[in-house]
């Protein structure tokens, strides 16, 4: 077990990199630090490593203090975001180094590195420098020298980033893989939603080095604690739109900011300290309709449609607001199209001042 | 504004090596969006800086509105480029890097503040115009720079891979960003990029390319449901698309498909000749049947839990099969798993000769 | 970029110029060579004479009356050490400066501006330090002193570490700092990394400014003048004593002055290729 305890990290004096970081990673656990540039991911995964130190906290492992020891005697492997691979060697010198650097004999260097090779479908530029690779088979080097040695604890940053899609798929799943046989801890770095929920054991979400929210992705991503958490995690990104919470003769409804009113049920719940708030609401958990019916109730016309291949991402003008839906890829719609949007109170998100107040119920899995 | 017409274009660099563009034919209509998409090296950048007027055309003719472009210089194309490395300039202001462009045309700067600030409107930029460009996150900056393209109204407007390498809400803003500026400014534009996502979700028409020559020429629609052939189908979907090398078997007179120590029957609608062939489906083409109903047998890899949907990595045989399900589903690793093909949606290809699929990587 | 072919008036001209630079930088190497093969009555002859009957006495008189080829000895030892030094001490300094910003770029500085000085200003003193350090036992035994090697080796390691401490640290700096942690990580020591990453990574570097130092050392003339009178004298000094009080002895100075150009001259033509990548460094990296 791993903990950070109120880690913080400056760069200078001005700039403040991690800011009283509270962060425990589980033995055996596969936790992605997820946030997008300059969220501190980076600087908490070379802490960690003990490449950057601290300014101020402590990094713990097993209770024991980490700051004291050398990087060289953490027994962890790390892949960096800028490859790091040596370009006086050849692929194959590469891979073998962390093996040599410990004393490995030749044979085994050589069945590993050729496995590994074959894991990462690298096997035929052994004999090449890394300055004849391109940029993602560059990256596949950099992620097998950092798994190829036993290691207690993996530090991945961003290691499947730059592939392009195809690769970056087969990648993931060979990493989920190999985290599973690897029986390590593991922490990974992702600008990615869904690199984040699909690898993940847990999620933590940091935004300008600061902890957002901490947990499963299923919390992650049906129960976020804010703003920034629900925009950030799920694709496409959450919408939002304003409204005001009215009461009328013991029924409450909400009424959103193109003038449309949403009545609630009596088991719409949310402890509202001011009738103002924001309404979160993922596409998926939006339905249209081409005619108004009881549900779907709301006019809103069509603003840009987007075909993602299994889905069609819609984005619909509420007044102002835009809405995002996905359909199935078969459904055609043009642009300035008038449709009927049905949204659900029970599967509304509500925000105040950023944070977030209540979440639909969760869905069930069998 | 400006319709655009190559024909047997061909972009030669040195004598002796291989064209890098092969004797292309496209035509792309007034306020059209068309992506170019292919791996680096395809020659899609090379096509696009011949339109541009940056490289000099080898062989074959571009046409800009049926006039012959080829020896018109760059600056009297009037087209506007936008790089991936948004090419501001650093040591000067917002306002002064988006007013660049019409400087040098010396328009007077009571013009030049008007037409700034409006772009600037249009652009959500107003508040950043006194900012110094090193200031500015990769998101402002590439508006800024497409700003400073857009401002000199080109007929035609490049945009070179412009949102590669953002995080994902970043990547749905400035897509829904840039369709919009399509929208507004109703410019002819080209969008060149090795990311299918950005292309199928911006672009009117994508042109695919490898190798120097164009594979497919269609709608986002067309080019998912109906790639014209293995390397479009691989190269475009997400998750990708899976090929399961297998034989065509002819049995009492009817086509089943052999891989892995298993056969199924292919539908009646199904084009195939007996022999070695790819079958390729794409993931949300595939759903889970039983064993009683299915056609291949596949064992559980991993899944990949997204909370609106699964992907689940399975094994056939020796070939790896991803395929999209509800959230609900979570099989346990190892487990049995049927799968069911959708009859309308089987693409078969000839066999794989060559093994340059997982080269085709880009940084 | 935009390419037409050349038309071919231009590149005649084109080769003419190369070619007239050429001379103008090679003449006076090729004069000196010519000269030295000349006997004395072809040499000062008006209009020069191109062609005559070659002789080697020239070469006898430089070696074996003013047993020429000691100087050439001399110099080698002086400079090679002097470049051994300032190749290690940069290294370890530049080393320090890129990684670790040490002094947070006073100390560069500083020792950068030592480069400022005339290297008139500081001989005097260095003549009368090493005049007074070659009288005491120390001095002595480690052959530091007036015509003594040490305090040659020990001026010219000081007049060249700045420019070499200047240029490594740029060598240093383009050596991403992942490669470093990541060997760290991997389980070296630092003395390791240093020793598997970082040299093997610089060595380019450290080949180009050894180089330049090296041909710093065997062509200064200034500190070997002063600080050596007969024993220790480098071949800068030894082509000097050819001027004597008698008049110039063209033909010995031109065979010197050849055997002095000739071994560095054949050293920068087998070190060209490091030259060229060490100057183009950091070329394959990301």
């Amino acid at each position: 077990m791993i903990e950070l305890k109120n880690v913080t990290r400056r760069f200078g004096l001005t700039t403040l990199a991690i800011k009283g970081l509270d962060l425990t990673v589980q033995d055996r656990e596969f936790l992605v630090l997820y946030g997008p540039a300059g969220a501190g991911k980076s600087t908490t995964l070379k802490m960690i490593a003990g490449i950057v130190r601290p300014t101020s906290g402590d990094i713990l492992r097993d209770g024991v203090s980490l700051l004291g020891v050398p990087p060289e005697r953490r027994d962890m492997a790390m892949c960096f975001e800028n490859y790091a691979l040596y370009s006086h060697l050849s692929v194959f010198e590469n891979l073998a180094f962390p093996l040599r650097a410990r004393g490995v004999a030749d044979r085994e260097i050589q069945a590993k590195v050729t496995k590994i090779a074959e894991t990462l479908g690298i096997p035929h530029l052994l004999e090449r420098r890394p300055g004849f690779l391109s940029g993602g088979q560059r990256q596949r080097v950099a992620l097998g020298r950092a798994i190829i040695r036993p290691a207690s604890t993996y530090l991945l940053d961003e290691p499947i980033g730059h592939l392009d899609a195809k690769l970056r798929h087969r990648m993931r799943a060979e990493l989920k893989g190999m985290a599973r046989d690897l029986a390590s801890t593991i922490v990974l770095t992702t600008t990615s939603s869904r690199e984040a929920l699909a690898l993940g054991d847990r999620i933590a979400v940091l935004d300008q080095g600061v902890l957002q929210q901490l947990g499963t992705p299923e919390e992650i991503y049906h129960r976020p604690v804010n703003e920034f958490v629900a925009s950030f995690v799920g694709e496409p990104p959450m919408s939002f739109l304003d409204a005001t919470a009215e009461r009328e003769g013991g029924q409450t409804a909400l009424r959103l900011r193109s003038g449309h009113r949403l009545p609630v049920g009596p088991g719409w719940a949310a402890p509202l300290r001011d009738p103002t708030c924001r309404l979160g609401v993922r596409a998926a958990e939006l339905s249209i309709a081409d005619t108004a019916d009881d549900r779907h109730a709301v006019p809103v016309t069509v603003d840009q449609v987007e075909l993602l291949g299994h889905v069609r991402v819609v984005r619909l003008s509420l007044g102002q607001e835009l809405v995002a839906v996905v359909v199935p890829p078969e459904r055609q719609l043009a642009p300035g199209q008038p449709l009927w949007l049905a949204i659900d109170p029970a599967r509304l998100h509500v925000f105040q001042d950023g944070r977030a107040v209540s979440h639909p119920a969760m869905p069930t899995v069998h | 504004m400006a319709s655009i017409q190559a024909e047997r274009l061909v972009k030669r660099y040195n004598p002796g090596a291989p064209p890098a563009v092969t004797g292309i034919d496209f035509e792309i209509a007034d306020g059209e969006f068309v992506a170019i998409l292919g791996p680096s090296g395809c020659g899609k950048s090379s096509t696009m800086r011949m339109i541009a007027g940056l490289e000099t055309i080898t062989e074959g003719t571009i046409r800009f509105d049926g006039k012959l472009v080829n020896e018109v210089r760059a600056r009297e194309r009037k087209v506007a480029m936008s790089f991936e490395s948004y090419a501001l300039y650093p040591t000067i202001s917002v306002y002064e890097n988006i007013a660049f462009p019409l400087r040098c045309r010396g328009e007077s700067s009571v013009e030049i503040d008007r037409q700034v600030r409006q772009i600037a409107e249009t652009m959500e930029l107003a508040p950043l115009l006194g900012r110094r460009t090193k200031e500015l996150s990769s998101g402002q900056a590439q508006r800024v720079g497409l700003a400073r393209a857009l401002i000199r109204r080109p007929t035609v407007f490049l945009l070179d891979e412009p949102i590669s390498h953002l995080d994902t809400r970043q990547r749905y803003r400035m897509r829904q960003f840039i369709k919009s500026i399509h929208r507004d400014f109703r410019t002819t534009m080209i969008y060149v990029t090795h990311d299918q996502e950005e292309a199928m979700a911006l672009a009117d028409r994508i042109i695919v390319m490898s190798h120097g020559d164009i594979q497919q020429i269609g709608t986002p629609e067309e080019i998912y449901e109906r790639p014209v052939n293995a390397f479009v189908a691989g190269f475009v979907g997400e998750p990708p698309i899976n090929f399961i090398d297998g034989e065509v078997l002819v049995q009492d007179g009817e086509f089943h498909f052999a891989t892995a120590g298993q056969s199924f029957l292919l539908p009646h609608k199904v084009q195939a000749t007996p022999g070695r062939m790819r079958l390729a489906v794409r993931p949300a083409w595939l759903s889970l049947g039983s064993e009683a109903d299915h056609h291949l047998r596949a064992t559980h890899f991993v899944t990949e839990r997204l909370q609106d949907h699964n992907i689940l990595v399975v094994d056939v045989g020796r070939t790896r099969v991803t395929l999209l399900t509800d959230p609900t589903v979570v099989p346990q690793d190892g487990q049995n798993l049927y799968l069911r093909l959708d009859p309308d949606r089987i693409l078969l290809y000839p066999p794989d000769r060559s093994q340059v699929a997982a080269d085709d990587d880009d940084s | 970029m935009l390419q037409r072919p050349v038309h071919p008036a231009f590149s005649t001209l084109r080769y003419a110029l190369i070619l007239l630079v050429v001379l103008f930088a090679a003449f006076p190497i090729f004069w000196m060579i010519l000269t030295s093969f000349k006997p004395p009555g072809d040499i000062m002859v008006s209009p020069p004479r191109l062609f005559f009957t070659p002789t080697l006495d020239n070469y006898v008189h430089a070696i074996v009356d003013k047993d020429f080829l000691r100087y050439v000895t001399n110099t080698l030892i002086v400079s090679v050490i002097s470049t051994l030094f300032v190749v290690v001490l940069g290294s370890l300094a530049a080393y320090s400066f890129a990684r670790y910003n040490t002094g947070d770029g006073h100390i560069l500085f500083f020792i950068l501006s030592t480069k400022m000085f005339p290297a008139i200003a500081v001989v005097l003193p260095y003549f009368l330090i090493f005049r007074d350090i070659g009288r005491t036992g120390i001095g002595q035994f480690l052959q530091i002193g007036l015509d003594k090697p040490g305090a040659l080796i020990i001026s010219y390691t000081m007049f060249n570490l700045p420019f070499a401490i200047w240029l490594l640290v740029s060598f240093f700096q383009d050596i991403p700092r992942e490669l470093e942690d990541s060997a760290r990580l991997d389980g070296l020591s630092r003395l390791k990394v240093l020793r598997k990453v970082v040299l093997p990574l610089a060595a380019p570097g450290i080949a180009v400014t050894a180089i330049f130092t090296l041909i710093f050392c065997w062509n200064e003339f200034l500190f070997a003048y002063i600080l050596t009178r007969k024993t220790w004298s480098t071949v800068t000094v030894g082509v000097e004593s050819f001027f004597t009080l008698q008049g110039i002895l063209w033909g010995p100075v031109a065979a010197a002055a050849t055997l002095a150009v000739l071994p560095m001259l054949l050293f920068v033509l087998a070190m060209q290729r490091w030259m060229v990548r060490g100057l183009t460094f950091g070329a394959v990296r990301g």
